[in-house]
């Protein structure tokens, strides 16, 4: 009797929790950049697999333990022993690696376009430091060095490549902005290189992604999109001195 | 000089040791029954007091601002959690179920080296504690992560906590390796006649592949610790890149152990898992080999993916990495289709230990799809370091490793104490987890997605965090109050005299064929083993000579 | 053709593995460290695999194709010795962190134990010994 009520409610449960995930799943923040569109992108594509693969594994197991739990209508003999059968194992070898060949060629080529390199834009140099951000314009002469209370500042051009040097001068951190679906290691001893095109003006808030000591959580910056004279105007306040703000 | 004949694998004209009582009995015990008691306790304290600190960082992170600790005691509370939660309470539950079940598994009357055994033991132990002993010291305990990357651990993080940790660690991995060369040896040397490689029982095997694997990622690990403590105090220049050292070759050991370590964590279940399906559901399990061959590929696969931990450091091979571990997902879903299979058209029954095994299923199979997610560094690079990682991990660890701990608990307890546990408050502790566990963590992939770090003691209200994470902390909430009804349905059982029969659940392998808790040296007589399932066998041999119709069930 | 027992192709397999994942790594990375722990592993397995093959040509063949062991031989009796080599661990571990001093008394805790641990295993090994008495008094018990 017992046995009956009881593991109807726990595949209720599970099928609940399932629509639960798929209901949070799928919401990344709106890409603002070029990169962060093949990001995107690819995550849409994830998702289709990952819903199916759900979709069959908690089926079959809710249907097992739907259709064959024992009922008092069970015969008292064993079931059939069965314990292996070829043709079934050899698909489930099969399917999953000809899914996985698909996602990793998938993966092969977003990288390859985010890794992409286009002429002309500006170039930051990127320095994370505990516990802010310095961000060198070489080609303007203008500086912005972050303090606790007032986060540094990149200002870009909209719709121009931004091509940013990251360095660290102690620990690692790690420069993260959500909206770009991006994030690259400073690493101390090892600069990297990376490029980003925002498409849309606006501001965009990022922070230190990779734990560096009591003031981590305070590592924040501001990535801000503005029009190109908007940008060379910027750069005319700043060129005399090291501002914090534009 | 070796007795194969006969079907008795107990000690051979070897006098019994008869138990010694009291503490002394504890303390001075080599007997792989108490050592695995003593493994199995110690690890569910160190899990209380895990699960105590994850408790505190929920309550921190329930709402922007500091309400409950400033970000130095933050910082030490996640790095000991992790700590805590992987090498004090994952590991050594894994070690101290092998330590009690193998032997019996095999038909042994101990394992290979029963004083080395109690050694790893006491040097866990007392590793653990020399890791704890951090937040006693005026600096506090560590507060570098879990992953002690450098150069945070080096010059940064200047006090005696980090000293403290390394070297508990140290004793906590001679111990792990200690511990594994024993159960390989045991598993090599002490099978009962008969007991071929291809009859042991799949948590056998499981141990075997994972004590493998304690013995390539272990040692890296403690080369790292040593080469750190140089660095630290002797000068050294291994890490520090200002004096021509790399610190990226921190991350590229520590992974090198890290990554086999998360399967080191999983693999034994896994094995807790393929042992309980089969038993509720009243059939063998389905496709025995292809289940050995899985673990020994997921085995050998994550020792090759170490760097997909450092996809966004720029600095490493994405596709090689990205393909191995993508592949792993392979092996992972043959083990769900069989595990499936084993239960098609069998009479399933829902005992306790069967609700954690299917819940295990339904929950690792979030942690796996997103795993294969995490695979692809496209998708690295905007989700690495924040919560969704955070939720991914815990959705394995707790999802797959702790569901299959509680599975495994109530599967065995008839067989260590002598006394079941109550089936009403273990469906209660099942309940209260299955929604804790959603409550707390799908919020954190959540919030992951929309680009929350991790190790972060407080964060900015506008950026939208504030709801899922109170509901992530309410969560926690319920997982605290789950424990309850377990500690309640132990204490309740131990405090009974115990009644549980030899094989409580119809079981077939040959734990079930000695009393319950089982002699000094397990066996006085030892079914015969002419398969996977010596005790099904039997019983139905038994059936058979009584002249009951056939195949009827237990 | 030979077979090969099961024991002995797990970790050939293992040694395989690492070898032409190792080999493989190095082309592609050009990274040393991965690359010498992966083979590293590789050959640590095949030499435990070549070890079992010998070790299993050399003993008898019985019909369940693996002849090494089986024997537990003598179960040691209880002792300190464990106890106080892990406590001794302990305080060094605590004073290589804190200060010299605790790493000369964890030492001498544990060489303590060591010994006692040599003794019973001496005794255990020598046939002309029967029982493990003189382990009793070392527990206290009478």
């Amino acid at each position: 009797m017992r046995e009956r009520a009881r593991p109807r409610s726990w595949p209720l449960v599970a099928i609940l929790m399932c629509i639960a995930a798929l209901a949070l799943a799928g919401c990344l923040p709106a890409p603002a950049t070029t990169q962060g569109r093949v990001v995107n992108d690819l995550w849409n594509t994830f998702l289709v697999p990952a819903i199916v693969v759900a979709a069959i594994v908690w089926g079959l197991t809710t249907f097992a333990i739907l259709r064959y739990r024992r009922r008092s209508a069970t015969p008292h003999e064993l079931p059939p022993q069965i314990s292996s059968d070829h043709r079934f194992e050899i698909a489930w070898t099969a399917i999953p690696i000809v899914t996985v060949l698909v996602l990793f060629w998938l993966t092969v080529g977003a990288v390859a376009r985010m890794d992409e390199r286009s002429a002309g834009g500006i170039n930051v140099a990127v320095t994370a430091f505990r516990w802010q951000w310095r961000f060198d314009y070489p080609d303007d002469g203008v500086t912005i060095v972050g303090l606790p209370d007032t986060p540094a500042e990149m200002v870009v051009p909209v719709g121009e490549p931004v091509h940013v040097t990251l360095t660290s001068p102690d620990v690692i951190h790690s420069f993260y902005v959500p909206a770009f679906l991006f994030k690259r290691d400073a690493t101390p001893g090892r600069p990297t290189e990376f490029e980003f095109t925002v498409e849309e003006a606006g501001t965009y808030a990022g922070q230190c992604a990779e734990f560096c000591g009591v003031g981590h959580a305070a590592m924040t910056l501001k990535v801000v999109a503005v029009f190109r004279a908007d940008y060379e105007a910027w750069l005319a306040d700043n060129q005399a001195g090291a501002g914090t703000a534009p | 000089m070796t007795t194969t004949e006969g079907v008795v694998g107990t000690a051979t004209a070897e006098r019994i040791h008869a138990p010694i009582r009291g503490l002394t009995g504890w303390l001075t015990t080599t007997d792989h029954k108490r050592v695995g008691i003593l493994y199995i306790a110690t690890s569910y304290l160190f899990f209380l007091f895990g699960g105590l600190l994850a408790l505190l960082l929920r309550a921190e992170l329930a709402a922007p601002g500091l309400q409950v600790m400033d970000a130095q005691a933050f910082d030490e509370l996640f790095t000991i959690h992790g700590t805590v939660m992987l090498l004090l309470f994952g590991t050594p539950m894994g070690t101290g179920l092998a330590n009690y079940i193998v032997p019996l598994q095999i038909g042994a009357p101990d394992v290979a080296f029963p004083r080395l055994n109690a050694l790893t033991y006491w040097l866990f132990l007392f590793g653990g504690l020399v890791v704890l002993a951090g937040f006693l010291t005026a600096g506090g305990a560590a507060a570098g992560g879990w992953t002690g990357y450098v150069p945070l651990t080096g010059a940064y993080e200047p006090g005696v906590g980090i000293d403290l940790w390394i070297v508990g660690l140290v004793l906590v991995g001679i111990s792990s390796v200690l511990a594994a060369v024993n159960l390989i040896a045991t598993i090599y040397a002490l099978r009962a006649p008969g007991m071929r490689m291809f009859r042991m029982p799949i948590f056998t095997w499981n141990i075997l592949v994972t004590s493998l694997l304690i013995l390539v990622a272990f040692p890296p690990l403690t080369a790292a610790f040593a080469m750190l403590l140089i660095d630290r105090h002797l000068g050294g220049a291994f890490f520090d890149p200002t004096i021509g050292g790399d610190a990226i070759l921190w991350q590229h050991i520590f992974w090198f152990f890290g990554h086999p370590e998360v399967y080191i964590l999983i693999l034994p279940f896994f094995g807790v898992i393929t042992e309980i399906i089969p038993v509720f559901s009243r059939k063998p399990v389905f496709g025995y080999t292809s289940f050995v061959f899985a673990t020994v590929a997921i085995a050998s696969l994550s020792m090759a993916v170490w760097a997909h931990h450092m996809f966004t450091t720029g600095a490493v091979n994405l596709p090689f990495f990205s393909l191995m571990s993508f592949a792993i997902a392979v092996p992972t879903g043959i083990k769900f289709f069989n595990w499936i299979a084993t239960m098609w058209r069998g009479h399933l029954t829902f005992e306790t230990p069967m609700l954690w095994a299917l819940g295990f299923l339904y929950l690792f199979l979030l942690g796996g799809i997103t795993g294969v997610i995490l695979a692809s560094p496209a998708l690295d690079f905007h989700l690495q370091d924040t919560y969704f990682v955070v939720a991914h991990f815990h959705n394995t660890l707790i999802g797959g490793t702790v569901f299959a701990i509680f599975a495994a608990t109530y599967y065995w307890f008839p067989k260590i104490t002598g006394r079941r546990l109550s089936e009403t408050l273990g469906r209660l502790h099942f309940a209260l987890w299955v929604v804790g566990f959603t409550l707390t963590f799908l919020p954190q992939y959540q919030l992951g997605l929309l680009g929350m770090p991790r190790r972060i003691v407080d964060y900015d209200a506008a950026n939208g965090w504030v709801e899922l994470n109170a509901l992530s902390t309410v969560g926690s909430l319920v997982l605290g109050l789950g424990v309850i009804p377990f500690i309640l349905a132990v204490g309740g059982a131990l405090r009974r005299p115990p009644d549980a029969p030899a094989d409580p659940w119809g079981g077939f392998t040959l734990e079930w064929a000695t009393t319950s808790p089982p002699p000094p040296h397990n066996f006085t007589n030892l079914p015969p083993i002419r398969s996977a399932r010596p005790v099904f066998d039997w019983r139905m041999d038994a059936e058979r000579a009584a002249g009951a119709p056939p195949a009827s069930e237990p | 053709m030979i077979r090969l027992p099961e024991e002995v192709l797990f970790f050939a397999r293992i040694a395989a593995f690492g070898l032409i994942v190792g080999a493989v790594y190095w082309f592609l990375a050009y990274e040393p460290a991965g690359t010498v722990m992966l083979l590293g592993f590789g050959v640590a397995s095949a030499v435990a695999s070549a070890i079992l093959w010998l070790r299993s040509r050399e003993a008898e063949p019985t019909g369940d194709g693996w002849p090494i062991g089986r024997d537990p031989g003598r179960i040691p009796a209880p002792a300190f010795a464990p106890l106080s080599i892990g406590v001794g661990a302990g305080i060094v571990a605590l004073g290589l962190a804190l200060g010299p001093l605790l790493v000369v008394i964890g030492l001498a805790i544990a060489i303590t134990g060591a010994r006692s641990w040599l003794a019973a295993a001496m005794r255990e090994a020598d046939p002309s010994v029967v029982g493990d008495e003189p382990n009793d008094a070392d527990i206290g018990r009478t």
